[in-house]
């Protein structure tokens, strides 16, 4: 690589606090600076990718970086293999995207909201790239406070209530991951990742089992799998639509991320296969998804019914993940990039309907078609994706996804699946009807909440960016095979952790 | 000649008609569409794309893309006239793809990893079900009429006509050697599609019910497995296709003639547009398969390749009666009852026409009318185009002919005798309820599933302790 | 031992005031007594006694508390301290829409 992976993080990060010091004298320059850092940003990652595509294709792509020039297993050091360049380029790109979305579309308190969506930013890169389990909790609750706070933006009663709920749940979640973490070290005495999945079957069984019981509970709080599932309507239905998009698109992935760096590089699989747990966690992961689509049905707020379809395949994923065979994986991690185009669309086309009318929500949708034809056809696109119409990507991950279940003989997901997708059908209808409904007058309308004029606020920017990932979603759905290869090289990573071991500990291996 | 059909040739056969009734239907919808013209040829030649890739791709995923491709085509021409409409039937059909979807996921998790004939009988019932969403079959048929009596006539011509014939070209492609089942839901179709038929009041709603019947021959020609069956099974598609088209483009003008479809207020109907009269008649003729039209030969295959299984050669004669009998009752109504029944002088009286033709309007109409003659009258022409041999079977012409003529004396003294069959009107079929009843039951279930999962914040935060607890307890003592 | 049973306490404590108080006031304590209980376990996991984390260069040998435990609780302290006041600042916003910090009758919490 042609730089260091830790600008990736330090990048947001520096944005971040420069921000609200340039707001002091400039307001206009502060806005500059927020689109050229995004822009840079976007192009070191790129760089990142382009640089490490032939390694990555190759197989032997991994960079670490030792901070202050401490080795592992003594010092913090950051370890970027090729799943991590994965969930850092999703990273990268949904947070570009949606920071270019907001300059058109979040018309108050920008220099705080900004602050928080770099330090978002930053905390999602330092997850997928940390080598080191407690900085990796540290990068959890720097994005989680975060987006406490992101969500909380509008101050309404609402978001208000919905912070309070994932902020309970969050902490709870937290707390879970802490104690996992302190467990493993008081066993072992080390909190590299790499150095625990060497040594994590020296640990007695029943603490093995402990601490693994609560990262998992922790991380299924995160990801909002069935009986967590709680927080995800309110929070996803009441928090601005750019943030429903960043949670739903970018750090319900990233918790896919942790889940798959903790248990099957960190602990090893045998962990959950051995407990029984793999059946566990594909029985609830399938009763959310389902669960998912059928809630989904009564809603009439357009952000909740698409916080519990993202409930429901969130759910799937975890079920594919959980068959650990090499088509589950890539199916999972398929549908994880899908799925992140998908929502994040979904998201931010419903968010330029309902920001630009007014009226109580469940109404906001009315005349979309006549708002914005175009933006509403996205809409319509990004739905056929998601109940999987074959050229669009949905449909793909979807075919792998069955082929994953039915290798492994899990008949009742497949039946699951056909039906989310006709559920899902069922509940994107009446919206899509919605949408067409009102007269030609509405089109005349005077946006109500349309922020002040000038060049940082026209909604060339918030249309711009969901024509882009209308591009996205199609090309992706026309060019699948492209992940083909590099999947290939991360999923041999995930099934033999022995890899990750050496590059981190460089060949030191205890017996 | 060998056992089965060769599907290349025939491939190339419906597609060559294919892209010839697209022309037809176009050429007639430049005046029907003013405003979205441009949209529908687009859509018309996605729809050919479409319908070409479904025909001779043989792999999966092509033939899903094609196949959704053509789904969404048709559903976005409904949406031209109605979009609760477009919503009901883009649902329904996509029902039958998911079950399409999970018949190629078994199918490949068998071995078939390109689209060849299958083996196992629970496979081939999968695929029939999920073809057959799109195809009309019996019990998967309920779209047909209510989406045809509302869709502009254009839209009505192309799915009825041709959009239907996609699943019974992938059916005769997976299932080459029959299926009893399949040919069982034919003939019941034939029966219970004439009978609607007989019984509407609805222009629209009477040829949606009639293609239903004339399905139910192609699919009893490919459920029978053999070659004459699957002869007849082909050409009958593209000879309903064409019969269809020019009834369906036809009954686009009559509405807008007549004010509406019901069938006892076409009055004069002939006088006023005698060019598609003419059209209209030789279309029934066809289905009725009168002698020296191309409807007679493709039934008569059929009739061949079938009539030792299962006495259905003695029930296809029931079959021809019930198609006259709905047939003649229309133009009575329609076409023949101002003829016979209005004086010489009534005759004579100026004919005012309200809607007055085009030529691209009465150009569709003549070349399927000569099709049909032209096939009707040289019967090689069709084998010609498949590139096949005559099959060699005799028409024996006279008594064929008295044959019909007996059928028709048979409808003629019916409808004479009972005056033309008189039903009072029925309302036009329509999807809403069911549809209305989906939604609210799903609704209904999913609030109840809401209530009980969301009880209180605190309840909902119990199901963490519970779940570590249960989780420890599994790890220490199971 | 009488350590990990005043973790056990504590956390079921805080967890009781999480699940069965009415008052969101009274829940964030909970939360917090459940934090507070993690941290306290976790340092008092190295109980050995010892020196000052700081290898002394002159005796190496001698023993030495294990400092990590601690740089680990106080990173958490600050992050569930900043969780905490940023949860108290939404309770009293919600407090001035709402009037109400009922956990029963903010209805919004529930859906």
């Amino acid at each position: 690589m042609i730089f260091s992976p830790l600008l990736l993080i330090l990048l947001p990060l520096g944005t971040a606090f420069l921000i609200p010091l340039v707001d002091l004298f400039h307001v206009e320059t502060r806005r500059l600076m927020v689109i050229i850092s995004a822009s840079f940003s976007l192009f070191l990652g790129f760089a990142a990718l382009w640089s490490a595509w032939p390694e990555l294709l190759a197989g032997t792509f991994f960079h670490s970086y030792h901070l202050s020039g401490w080795l592992p297993p003594l010092g913090i050091n950051l370890a970027f293999d090729s799943l991590g360049l994965l969930f850092s380029s999703l990273v990268t790109l949904f947070s570009f995207l949606i920071i270019v979305y907001s300059i058109g579309f979040i018309g108050h308190h920008e220099g705080k909201y900004y602050v928080l969506l770099f330090l978002f930013q930053a905390g999602c890169q330092g997850i997928v790239m940390t080598g080191d389990i407690f900085n990796l909790y540290v990068f959890i609750e720097l994005s989680a406070i975060t987006s406490y706070a992101l969500i909380a933006f509008e101050r309404d009663r609402s978001s208000l209530e919905a912070t309070i709920k994932y902020m309970v749940y969050g902490i709870l979640a937290g707390v879970f991951i802490f104690l996992g973490i302190i467990i493993i070290y008081r066993s072992l005495g080390t909190l590299n990742i790499a150095e625990i999945a060497d040594n994590f079957h020296r640990i007695p069984l029943t603490l093995q089992r402990t601490s693994v019981v609560f990262l998992l509970t922790g991380l299924l709080i995160k990801l909002g799998v069935f009986p967590f599932h709680f927080w995800m309507a309110k929070v996803y239905g009441s928090a601005p639509a750019s943030i429903s998009a960043l949670l739903s698109g970018t750090l319900a992935k990233v918790n896919i991320y942790i889940l798959l760096r903790l248990f099957w590089v960190g602990t090893g699989f045998s962990v959950l296969r051995e407990a029984g747990w793999d059946r566990f966690l594909l029985g609830i992961a399938l009763l959310s998804t389902i669960l998912g689509h059928v809630l989904a049905l009564r809603e009439r707020e357009v952000k909740r019914m698409l916080a519990f379809s993202s409930m429901g395949h969130m759910g799937m994923i975890v079920a594919v993940l959980s068959l650990n065979t090499p088509l589950g994986l890539f199916a999972g991690l398929l549908h994880a990039v899908f799925h992140a185009l998908m929502k994040t669309g979904l998201f931010l086309s419903a968010g330029y309907f309902l920001r630009f009318r007014e009226g109580p929500k469940e109404k906001r949708f009315t005349g979309a078609a006549y708002r914005k034809l175009p933006i509403f056809i996205g809409f319509i696109i990004f739905a056929l994706s998601m109940i999987g119409i074959p050229p669009l990507n949905g449909f793909f991950s979807k075919w792998f996804t069955m082929q994953a279940f039915l290798e492994k003989d899990v008949y009742p997901a497949i039946a699951l699946i056909y039906s989310g997708n006709i559920l899902g059908l069922i509940y994107y209808l009446p919206f899509v009807r919605q949408g067409m409904l009102g007269k030609e007058s509405i089109m005349k309308q005077k946006s109500t909440s349309s922020p002040t004029p000038g060049f940082f606020y026209q909604e060339r920017f918030v249309t711009t960016v969901v024509y882009i990932l209308i591009l996205l979603v199609m090309s992706s759905g026309l060019l699948p095979f492209v992940f083909q290869e590099p999947f290939e090289v991360m999923i041999a990573e995930l099934t033999e952790p022995i890899r990750y071991i050496e590059h981190v500990l460089g060949g030191i291996i205890h017996e | 000649m060998s056992d089965t059909i060769p599907i290349i040739e025939a491939s190339h056969f419906l597609m060559g008609f294919g892209i010839l009734l697209m022309l037809l239907i176009g050429t007639y919808a430049s005046r029907y569409y003013q405003v979205q013209r441009n949209l529908f040829y687009l859509l018309l030649a996605f729809f050919t794309l479409s319908f070409g890739v479904v025909i001779y791709t043989t792999d999966w995923i092509y033939f899903l893309i094609a196949w959704e491709g053509i789904t969404i085509i048709t559903t976005a021409m409904i949406l031209l006239a109605e979009r609760r409409l477009a919503a009901q039937y883009f649902l329904i059909q996509f029902v039958g793809s998911n079950i399409l979807y999970f018949a190629i996921i078994m199918a490949l998790g068998e071995g078939y990893s390109n689209i060849v004939p299958l083996e196992e009988p629970w496979l081939q019932m999968l695929f029939i079900l999920g073809l057959g969403t799109k195809s009309a079959l019996l019990g998967l048929h309920f779209w047909l009429p209510p989406v045809h009596s509302r869709a502009h006539a254009p839209v009505s011509a192309l799915l009825s006509g041709w959009s239907v014939n996609v699943g019974f070209v992938m059916m005769l492609r997976l299932l080459p050697e029959g299926n009893n089942i399949l040919f069982f839901i034919g003939l019941a179709m034939i029966f219970y599609g004439g009978a609607m038929a007989f019984f509407s009041t609805d222009y629209q709603v009477l040829l949606a019910y009639s293609t239903l019947s004339q399905l139910g021959y192609i699919a009893l020609g490919i459920g029978s497995g053999t070659l004459l069956g699957q002869i007849g099974a082909v050409l009958h598609m593209v000879v309903h296709g064409i019969a269809k088209t020019t009834l369906f483009l036809g009954s686009g003008l009559w509405e807008k003639e007549c004010n509406g479809r019901i069938i006892y207020r076409f009055e004069r109907a002939f006088y006023r547009h005698p060019v598609n009269a003419v059209s209209t008649i030789a279309g029934f003729s066809s289905l009725m398969g009168m002698v020296f039209l191309a409807g007679f030969h493709t039934k008569n295959l059929i009739k061949h390749g079938t009539e030792d299984i299962y006495a259905t050669g003695f029930l296809l004669y029931g079959a021809t009666l019930i198609t006259v009998l709905y047939a003649m009752r229309f133009l009575w109504w329609g076409i023949l009852k101002d003829m016979v029944m209005k004086s010489v002088q009534n005759r004579r009286e100026k004919i005012t026409c309200t809607y007055p033709p085009s030529v691209s309007e009465h150009v569709p109409l003549i070349i399927g009318t000569a099709l049909l003659l032209a096939f009707g009258i040289y019967p090689p022409l069709m084998y010609m185009f498949l590139q096949l041999e005559d099959p060699g079977i005799v028409i024996l012409w006279w008594p064929t002919m008295i044959e019909n003529i007996l059928f028709l004396v048979v409808g003629i003294a019916l409808l004479a005798l009972t005056e033309g069959l008189f039903f009072p009107l029925k309302p036009v079929p329509s999807l809403n309820r069911m549809l209305g009843l989906v939604i609210t039951i799903s609704q209904k279930v999913s609030n109840s599933i809401f209530q009980l999962l969301f009880p209180s914040f605190q309840y909902q935060l119990l199901w963490i302790p519970l779940i570590i607890l249960f989780l420890l307890l599994w790890t220490n003592f199971i | 031992m009488i350590y990990s049973l005043c973790f056990v306490a504590l956390f079921m404590i805080g967890l009781y005031s999480i699940l069965a108080q009415r008052d969101l006031i009274k829940m964030v304590i909970g939360l917090n007594l459940v934090e507070g209980a993690v941290f306290f376990w976790t340092i008092t996991m190295v109980r050995e006694a010892g020196g000052v984390p700081i290898v002394d260069l002159a005796f190496p040998e001698l023993p030495m508390v294990d400092p990590i435990p601690q740089a680990l609780t106080l990173t958490a302290i600050v992050i569930s301290a900043s969780t905490t006041a940023l949860l108290l600042t939404i309770i009293v916003e919600l407090n001035r829409m709402a009037r109400t910090i009922e956990i029963d009758s903010l209805k919004g919490l529930r859906e």
